[in-house]
């Protein structure tokens, strides 16, 4: 009954978000009807009740267990948890499909709820490019990947999913069905993955709504600032839990994948990686346009950007493309997705240049300074596209070509994008140091040096004292001399409106931190952004020149030593049968510094008999400070046995401020993104005075 | 005749003897440890799956290949001898960057091109879009633009 309703209730989904394009187009640009207008919006409204239903009925089957339905079949078994019952809805591409369609529609819908009034010219045709979006993603649904096939016997015996019933078809005996259910992937089993995948999916999808009113620009001529208004916001919004996705999936990494860091550059991760670039560069640039009235054609270009490069991320990670250039042609989905990413691009890409063509597109104003802001934030979007190229080239363009005219596969690996990334990101943070202290219009070097003396100095003081701590590595110690500034800058500029406020206000500190930050979250909230990234720049270049490893076999009461850690072999408890059914190895081990104990670490290989693609996986003991984390793991080809097992164990100099950063680039998103009044309270006020006695005369 | 044949079985003799010990030397003395094979190993990609390099990878045909690498240092091997092996036996696409000449340059070269035509693009339209050179009267203050902007940012 769950599947039928599921089905019933995508279908007219997918009807709703058809209607509600064609009515709003045909309301608003030939029969200028607002009722068909409205009619538009309440359909996608519509669409996401019955997402919702739909969505809610597929969670449901997957908690209580309808092993008929083939994806419940598919991503659970009878031993698995709760909690992973719940996380199934996004383990495998049918569920994870709708779950997308469903984040879709929340986003359409809370726009709708939004921005109807502020934005009701553009509305209309945001609505449809919105809705075309999700019918495409629900016509996959319910064409190609369809969460609600059941299983069914047919006469001959033979096993079939399908969404209704073959001819003559019974139905499989439930008992049998829920022995020989799969479960879900091990890799999915961890707490992470509750988590990092609805952020990555919201972060893809909320890109929706920048793209859309951009689009709804295009189409019906009203290119002022009106959309990058409404997008902007939005674009944050999507920004933030792109941001979070990313970190929370390299927090995965680090913690399940058992390789000893938190970026592989696997072309999986770099394709989520590419829109927050293009994402990146749009916040910067539209800030442009919006304080000078300049770079409009390529602000449309972002924002069209950084949707496309969703959609070719979604393509490339679903349709086989990461695992071989050839299987996208095989995948059920590979075409649709391609074809759809294409069309969307080319549409997009056309709507532009006609706009262009027709100069409705022009500057308000012209560069006038190599050193002005917006110079300097065109410098800046230039490197994040060069980042975007270098990427996507070693990713997804130097396989393809290799393959299809050179005929050989290669895989470009960390090397290649260590190599060609690095420069441009100390770039990129060397351009972070220097923007904010710029002006808008005209602006000088030597007042830009003037600016920069203290957060310099503290720079050239930090470097100093990483020198003296140790740090004598002249890569390193130039990589933390480009990082830096950025960091210092952020909190210079801070501590200087605070000072400024304080000798105007009279007010102590903590106070006037929380005036200036409140009256302008939006720059202070980009500060504290650069303040993240910089720590995490810190954290990258700590872990990656400096992370050390080793591998040994120990046997029970041996140690090995690194790094001034010492780390003694105890026991192994073997064949630990968790609640889920998986078979755990345990190795029992104490670690010592400096002959102090500090710690006991269990390292273990968790294996999966049930499970039919990957079976096995090693879950790391770790011990973390701020200076490092020791990070083991038991290594899972070699013999484990109760009197030795061979271990490999990572020094990782200052990692956690990889996550501390993210923390501190999340609280400045929230800040940077906080709704404010756009007028001083003073000016409020006035202007409420002047209208009250306005209305008495 | 006899006596100087003997002369010569004896050189042999010495000769053998003296190079036996240090041939054993040579195999048994070189001790590879597992970080040398990880050091090299995690240079190199599975040629099975995607997107894995050695020092990582469980499946058992990775052991085997860690393994070889094991067997090539005890022989002596270079890193630079291991790689080219693997590359001559599975391709260029068990290395991060392909040692074939064509490809390498590809690989490394393309994006950079790239770059550099979209960098020459935006110099241009930045060119042509600077205002004509007429003179723009700065106020001179005492202060500088930005100050004046935050200022007056922060008297509001």
């Amino acid at each position: 009954m769950l599947a039928e309703i599921g089905l019933i209730a995508a279908l007219f989904a997918f009807i709703a978000a058809i209607y509600a394009i064609i009515v709003s187009v045909y309301g608003e640009r030939f029969a200028h009807s607002e009722a068909m207008v409205i009619s538009g919006r309440n359909a996608v409204i519509l669409n996401f009740i019955l997402l919702t239903a739909s969505a809610l009925c597929l969670q449901i089957a997957l908690m209580t267990q309808q092993y008929q339905i083939a994806y419940v079949w598919s991503v659970t078994s009878p031993d698995m948890p709760d909690f992973f019952r719940f996380t199934a809805l996004w383990g495998s591409q049918a569920g994870s499909i709708l779950f997308w369609s469903w984040l879709m529609s929340l986003f359409a819908a809370a726009a709708v709820a939004f921005n109807w009034k502020s934005q009701r010219r553009l509305m209309p045709y945001a609505i449809a490019y919105m809705m075309a979006v999700v019918v495409f993603f629900l016509g996959l649904t319910l064409f190609f990947e369809n969460p609600f096939e059941r299983w069914w016997v047919l006469p001959s015996g033979d096993f079939v999913a399908a969404a209704f019933i073959p001819a003559g078809a019974t139905v499989p005996a439930a008992r049998m069905l829920a022995e020989s259910a799969n479960g879900l992937n091990p890799l999915l089993r961890h707490f992470g993955m509750a988590i990092h995948p609805p952020m990555l999916y919201l972060g893809f999808v909320g890109f929706v709504i920048p793209f859309a009113f951009a689009m709804s620009a295009l189409a019906s001529g009203d290119l002022s600032t009106n959309w990058i208004k409404v997008s902007r916001r939005w674009a944050l919004v999507a920004w933030l839990f792109l941001s979070l996705g990313l970190l929370l999936g390299g927090r995965w990494a680090y913690d399940v994948l058992g390789w000893g860091g938190y970026w592989g550059w696997d072309p999986v991760e770099n394709a989520a990686f590419l829109p927050w670039l293009v994402g990146t560069a749009y916040l910067h640039s539209v800030t442009i346009q919006e304080q000078r009235g300049m770079l409009k054609t390529w602000n449309m270009f972002l924002v069209i950007g950084t949707f496309s490069a969703v959609i070719f991320a979604t393509f490339a990670t679903r349709s086989g493309l990461v695992d071989s250039v050839h299987s996208f042609a095989r995948s059920e989905i590979g075409f649709p997705m391609f074809f759809f990413w294409f069309s969307l691009t080319f549409i997009s890409v056309s709507l532009i240049l006609w706009r262009r063509h027709r100069g409705e597109l022009k500057d308000d104003h012209a560069f006038r300074s190599v050193f002005s802001r917006e110079a300097l934030f065109v410098l800046n979007n230039f490197v994040f596209m060069a980042l975007f190229v270098v990427i996507f080239w070693g990713s997804f363009g130097a396989p393809i070509v290799s393959e299809l005219f050179m005929d050989t596969n290669i895989t470009l690996g960390a090397d290649y994008f260590n190599g060609v990334t690095a420069p441009l990101f100390l770039l990129l943070y060397l351009l972070m140091g220097v923007a904010p202290v710029s002006a808008w219009g005209i602006s000088t070097l030597s007042k830009m040096g003037r600016a920069l003396v203290i957060p310099v100095g503290l720079t050239v003081l930090t470097v100093g004292a990483f020198y003296l701590s140790g740090v004598t590595s002249p890569g390193a110690l130039l990589g933390y001399g480009l990082v830096l500034p950025a960091g210092w800058v952020a909190i210079f500029e801070t501590y200087r409106g605070v000072v400024a406020r304080q000798r105007v206000h009279k007010e102590n500190v903590l106070h006037s931190l929380f005036a200036l930050v409140t009256r302008n979250p939006r720059r202070y909230g980009g500060y504290m952004i650069h303040l993240g990234i910089a720590v995490i720049g810190m954290g990258v270049i700590g872990s990656m020149v400096f992370q050390q490893e080793t591998q040994q076999t120990l046997s029970v009461g041996e140690s090995l030593q690194i790094d001034g850690y010492t780390m003694r072999y105890d026991g192994l408890l073997g064949n630990q049968v968790s609640e889920d059914g998986r078979i755990m190895d345990i190795a029992e081990l104490t670690l010592f510094r400096d002959g102090n104990e500090i710690s006991h670490l269990r390292p273990r290989r968790d294996f999966f008999p049930e499970a039919t693609d990957m079976n096995s996986m090693t879950i790391a003991g770790s011990y973390s400070t701020l200076e490092n984390d020791f990070y083991v793991l038991l290594v899972n080809w070699e013999p484990i046995s109760a009197s030795s097992a061979t271990f490999k164990v990572y020094i990782n100099p200052l990692i956690n401020l990889v996550w501390w950063g993210g923390l501190i680039l999340i609280i400045g998103t929230l800040l940077a993104g906080y709704p404010r009044e756009t007028l001083p309270a003073r000016v409020r006020e006035t202007l409420r005075l002047a209208v009250s006695q306005g209305a008495r005369s | 005749m006899t006596q100087s044949m003997n002369w010569r079985y004896l050189l042999m003799f010495l000769v053998l003897a003296l190079s036996v010990p240090s041939m054993v030397w040579a195999q048994d003395g070189i001790v590879v440890t597992d970080d040398q094979v990880n050091a090299i190993a995690q240079k190199l990609y599975c040629p099975v799956c995607e997107n894995i390099t050695l020092d990582t990878c469980g499946t058992s045909a990775c052991a085997d290949w860690r393994y070889e690498i094991r067997l090539q240092l005890e022989q002596g091997k270079t890193e630079v001898q291991i790689t080219e092996d693997f590359v001559r036996r599975f391709g260029d696409r068990v290395v991060g960057t392909p040692l074939d000449p064509l490809l390498r340059a590809m690989s490394l070269y393309v994006p950079w091109i790239l770059v550099a035509a979209a960098l020459i693009g935006v110099a241009f339209v930045l060119l042509k879009r600077r205002p004509a050179q007429t003179p723009v009267v700065v106020q001179a203050t005492d202060r500088s633009h930005y100050d004046d902007l935050f200022e007056q940012d922060l008297s509001n």
